[in-house]
């Protein structure tokens, strides 16, 4: 998979996720530092879901309710 | 060679404890702030580390864990060998081995003794967080195990075992990585369906079961029987506590986690330090929920020190495969060899070439048998493949990259592999560094061996400067 480094707009830090992930852009991503869920501002929103997951159901993605 | 004969972990690991050079801590050990892994980085080695049975876990409610944890299973290669049943260094030899003990495939049987439900946690005392998570390497995106997933073709009654990281989301939760091989179909089937697939997570069982999880295996072969195969003996299995019949569980397992993969739902998970020796970056992965957690008394948990040898080692099953694969379609073929530290997707073949074309057989062999491998290099028998720079010194006189260079697009990859976009396809190559058929090889420059023993060292006297 090729790799993404997105910053935490709450902690500053870096994180490395799935490009495709980041590509999707509506989906949050989850700080691996802070635990901080935020949607990447720069994402070019050019992927769907059903392409990065290769399913052929409609997919909804799911959080823990401690989300921050 | 003869299997290893089954018994639980703990047996295995008493049985072989002087044999593996286990050692065990005793002290209080938080692995979900990296204790655990910070101990085993500094007792590994180029050969690997020692087993590491730690005793006295904190779990994610700051409590002492039921379960203990056994790090570096596979780490040795010796020990590797001992969860065959194998007794050599030698990774060629479990190589060769592992094919005919895997070949002996054995029925399940059902027993009324489970030791794994001695204690079954269901319903609302069900928490995740009496569970010792841990995190492995820098970057990691949560805690995590990497147990064995065990689940039932929609429709079926084959099982597939598959070996696969595991993120703590809350109580009742987890998120786990699943590459697109029988596990991924499994869930799609069911997916499709609209249902749920039931699967049991096996933390902790004798090291030959999870070595069952790693084999390249036909589809139309259930895993419980290869199990069976490696573990020298029938798998024992019983209904689950959740789904009763409709999944058998290895009933001589340490813990399971009964759940499910629901249908339709992702998670975002990861990162998590991969056999890639990188970290697989977070993603959209699936999601469990649990419905059961069940144990035996003093449970150890089978854990991989992640990226490291023990986490390498652990794909023995899968090198058997390629090697299996290769001489299937070419039995002049030797060895593969298949870099531990560096080469997750490159192998390379040796063979007693003897008809042009041989070396892209083999080689085609290998990448059709999984979608692990995209490059293959292809050598000569008298290279040793388990020395880089002996294949080098192939690659660099024996091949004129016009002819022997083949280059392959719209291959599928591995979703871990850093070059390659997800679900997209990937390119690979093959190097055909054999001689020629009716070449005539040039003289390797070396003394005559009996110049060597004519004129032995210990005859001269050698001064220093």
């Amino acid at each position: 998979m090729h790799i993404k480094e997105v910053t935490c707009p709450r902690c500053g830090k870096i994180s490395v996720v799935d490009g495709g992930l980041y590509e999707i852009g509506t989906i949050r991503l989850r700080c691996t530092h802070c635990g901080f869920y935020f949607e990447p501002p720069d994402s070019p929103r050019s992927k769907t879901v059903a392409q990065v997951t290769n399913a052929n159901v409609p997919i909804t993605i799911w959080e823990p309710e401690e989300t921050a | 060679m003869s299997p290893a004969t089954a018994s639980s972990l703990g047996d295995w690991l008493e049985k072989h404890s002087t044999a593996t050079g286990l050692l065990t801590v005793e002290d209080p050990v938080d692995p979900g702030v990296y204790e655990a892994t910070a101990i085993l980085a500094q007792l590994e080695t180029p050969s690997g580390g020692p087993p590491v049975l730690f005793a006295n876990l904190r779990n994610l409610s700051g409590e002492r864990s039921p379960a203990r944890m056994l790090f570096n299973t596979y780490s040795k290669r010796r020990s590797v060998g001992l969860a065959l049943g194998v007794e050599t260094d030698t990774w060629n030899d479990l190589l060769e081995a592992l094919p005919q003990i895997s070949a002996n495939l054995q029925k399940p049987i059902e027993t009324a003794d489970v030791p794994v439900q001695d204690t079954v946690i269901q319903g609302d005392d069900l928490d995740l967080r009496i569970l010792p998570w841990t995190r492995h390497v820098e970057m990691e995106g949560g805690l995590y195990f990497t147990p064995i997933l065990a689940a039932k073709q929609p429709g079926s009654d084959r099982y597939n075992l598959s070996w696969n990281r595991v993120t703590y989301l809350d109580p009742i939760h987890a998120g786990v990585h699943i590459s697109p091989r029988q596990l991924w179909s499994f869930q799609r089937e069911a997916e499709q369906a609209g249902d749920d697939l039931p699967v049991a997570m096996v933390l902790g069982h004798h090291p030959a079961f999870n070595l069952a999880a790693a084999a390249l295996t036909a589809i139309q072969i259930d895993e419980y029987h290869v199990a069976g195969a490696l573990m020298g003996e029938p798998l024992q299995v019983a209904p689950s506590a959740r789904f009763g019949e409709d999944l058998m569980v290895p009933a001589g397992a340490e813990m399971i986690i009964e759940g499910r993969l629901i249908a339709a739902h992702r998670v975002v998970e990861g990162p998590f330090g991969e056999y890639m020796r990188y970290l697989g970056p977070q993603k959209l992965s699936h999601l469990f929920e649990a419905d059961a957690i069940t144990f035996r008394p003093e449970p150890i948990i089978l854990e991989i020190f992640a990226g490291h040898r023990d986490h390498l080692n652990a794909h023995v099953s899968i090198h058997a495969s390629l090697l299996a694969a290769a001489r299937t379609a070419v039995p002049q073929v030797t060895r593969v060899g298949w870099f531990q530290g560096g080469g997750p997707t490159t192998a390379v073949v040796a063979l007693d070439k003897s008809a042009d074309g041989q070396p892209m057989r083999a080689a085609m062999a290998i990448l059709s048998a999984g979608n692990l491998i995209k490059q293959v290099i292809v050598v000569d028998d008298d290279i040793d493949v388990f020395d880089a720079q002996s294949v080098m010194w192939a690659i660099s006189t024996r091949v004129r990259a016009d002819e022997d260079v083949i280059m392959l697009k719209g291959l599928q990859g591995s979703l871990l592999d850093p070059s390659h976009p997800g679900f997209g396809t990937t390119a690979g190559f093959v190097i055909d560094a054999t001689w020629r058929v009716g070449q005539t090889r040039p003289p390797v420059a070396r003394v005559p061996e009996a110049a060597v023993s004519q004129f032995p060292l210990d005859a001269y006297t050698l001064k220093e400067a």
